[in-house]
């Protein structure tokens, strides 16, 4: 199973954490990984000085902006994935 | 029924309640705003402001505030997550009264002393009573004590006269607008607007997010918050949140008996420098130290962090991992939550009246819910949500320990607060302690009450009265178990 963890601090929500978890929910349906992928929210996790909170598998994805969802985390799930 | 009088709070609430109802049933939409502003006022005759499509624009503003976003869309900048207190433009009445002005009690009378009093020649006498030029005046205030009739007065805009900071200017179209660098946060302004135009940023729907993808959380509740909801007893509240979707619910209190041990004992040390101290518990009034008298919050302040703070690394050091959200009736500990970013010690901050319209959405009755008695904090630990709790806590604390004697001065409300520190500042403050409440009367008397003051003390008073016998030190004991921080971190700022 891979989890996603998003943080849902105040800062990251600021700047739109939101999406981001619309965003994986959303490819988790398209792409069908209902079995293999969970999201959980998370809280501060250190990293508001290099974009927006986003662990996968207990490893922080850095530079995560709402502007480049789709090249940032899209690919590194679907590393996971398969 | 509504649960305000004022109207604007009550439109406040019902905004938060069916925000609170969407965020909990996966339902929030990005036409939120309009879904509400029509929801709200179906009707096509206003019944507060001057047409419905203010009213409607209003909701619109309360609606993207309750989701944490800046409610002006007009001018195109993003809110500062720092900056708590917001004005709602559309609701602001721009209210630009002339200062000085001259009622009907003038009689036209023979000493004209009014027009003798101006130094600026801004007044003559018309043909039925004194006129003034406001381009002249200087707004200086001495025709007003000089008339015998008390015709002229003086009137300044409810949320300038608030502000203690002098954060409260207006715009070219009379819209209030907020200093960000003068503001404390204090939220006076919000509390003493009659339009209620002056709200806080909320963060209920993160929490709710995080509730609903099974975050594990825990609620702290300040202890004001002990007869806010009708006869719903303490454990009746407590269980009520925990309802709500957290994993417990306990009691800020508990950080506040560390904070008054553990402060005397930081007295102690001042006292035989002659050095007086201040409080460090109200955020409000840490703040207006902090950026407005820096010479104190160096020299003076109580380096202790808050009860909230020493609460939250007290959680977090027994439930790693877990997030930890403060409930209670203040604006300013949200922006206190804020400033110890990255890795905050409380990661949300709510209000009674968010709470409250949590609990409404979800259909939670307190006064019918079946709880389990449990005191956590002392009786002196919960009276810190009372003007002079604080100072009543720490001489039980000198009295349980070494029977330190002091003396103490309290600063009610945010003015007085400002007058003893500036008194402080230059070496005139005669007592030991200063204990500062930036709300008249303490927390339980905070902007984001939801009962009035004087009910809330009767509850509160009736339910401690029977659980005076625990001391302060039981929890000291309980606590120097866990090794955490007490002292609050420098700087910090967003």
């Amino acid at each position: 199973m891979i989890i996603i963890e998003i943080c849902i601090g105040s800062s990251c929500y600021v700047r739109g954490a939101q999406n981001v978890v619309e965003f994986v929910q959303n490819i988790i349906k398209e792409e069908h990984w209902e079995e293999k992928v969970t999201v959980k929210g998370a809280f501060c996790m250190g990293l508001c000085s290099s974009g927006l909170g986003v662990k996968v598998n207990g490893e922080p994805v850095i530079g995560v902006s709402l502007a480049d969802l789709d090249g940032k985390l899209r690919h590194v799930i679907q590393r996971e994935v398969s | 029924m509504g649960l305000f009088d004022h109207e604007a709070r009550q439109f406040k609430f019902d905004v938060l309640r069916e925000v609170s109802k969407s965020a909990y049933e996966g339902t929030l939409t990005p036409d939120i705003e309009d879904q509400l502003a029509y929801k709200l006022i179906p009707t096509t005759k206003a019944d507060f402001r001057c047409c419905v499509y203010k009213e409607r624009e209003i909701i619109r503003q309360r609606t993207r505030l309750a989701l944490g976003k800046s409610p002006n869309v007009r001018l195109k900048v993003e809110k500062k997550p720092k900056q708590i207190v917001q004005v709602l433009e559309a609701a602001c009445d721009g209210c630009t009264i002339q200062r000085i002005q001259i009622t009907d009690n003038c009689r036209k009378c023979m000493a004209k002393s009014c027009v003798k009093a101006c130094k600026f020649d801004a007044i003559t006498m018309g043909s039925n009573r004194a006129i003034i030029n406001h381009d002249k005046c200087k707004e200086c205030g001495a025709c007003v004590k000089a008339c015998a009739f008390h015709a002229i007065v003086e009137t300044v805009r409810p949320c300038k006269a608030s502000c203690c900071v002098d954060a409260i200017t207006m715009d070219e179209c009379g819209i209030a607008k907020i200093n960000e660098d003068k503001c404390i946060n204090c939220a006076a302004c919000q509390a003493a607007c009659p339009f209620g135009a002056i709200e806080d940023a909320s963060w209920i729907v993160p929490v709710i997010q995080l509730i609903k993808m099974d975050t594990p959380m825990i609620a702290m509740v300040a202890p004001s918050i002990q007869g806010q909801f009708d006869s719903a007893s303490l454990d009746q509240i407590k269980e009520g949140i925990r309802m709500l979707g957290f994993q417990d619910v306990v009691e800020v209190a508990v950080g506040a008996d560390v904070v008054a041990w553990h402060e005397k004992e930081e007295l102690k040390e001042k006292m035989e420098e002659n050095v007086p101290m201040t409080t460090s518990c109200c955020p409000a009034f840490l703040n207006l130290a902090r950026q407005h008298f820096p010479e104190v919050y160096e020299k003076n302040m109580s380096s202790m962090a808050s009860p909230m703070v020493i609460m939250a690394r007290y959680l977090k050091k027994v439930h790693p991992g877990v997030g930890v959200v403060f409930i209670g009736p203040c604006v300013a500990k949200k922006q206190e939550a804020m400033t110890d970013m990255p890795q905050p010690d409380v990661d949300y901050v709510l209000t009674y009246e968010e709470v409250a319209a949590m609990l409404v959405s979800k259909h939670i009755y307190l006064s019918e819910l079946e709880a389990e008695k449990r005191q956590e904090a002392s009786v002196f630990g919960r009276n810190f949500a009372y003007g002079q709790g604080v100072s009543k806590a720490l001489i039980q604390a000198a009295k349980e320990d070494d029977g330190l004697t002091f003396t103490a001065e309290y600063a009610d409300g945010c003015h007085e607060c400002k007058k003893q520190l500036l008194l402080m500042k230059h070496g005139r403050f005669n007592a030991n302690i200063l204990e500062g409440m930036s709300c008249k009367g303490g927390c339980s008397n905070g902007p984001a009450v939801i009962d009035n003051s004087i009910k809330i003390k009767v509850r509160f008073d009736k339910e401690n009265a029977p659980l005076k016998a625990r001391t302060i030190k039981e929890n000291i004991d309980m606590f120097s178990q866990v090794n955490i921080d007490l002292h609050r971190h420098k700087g910090g700022q967003v």
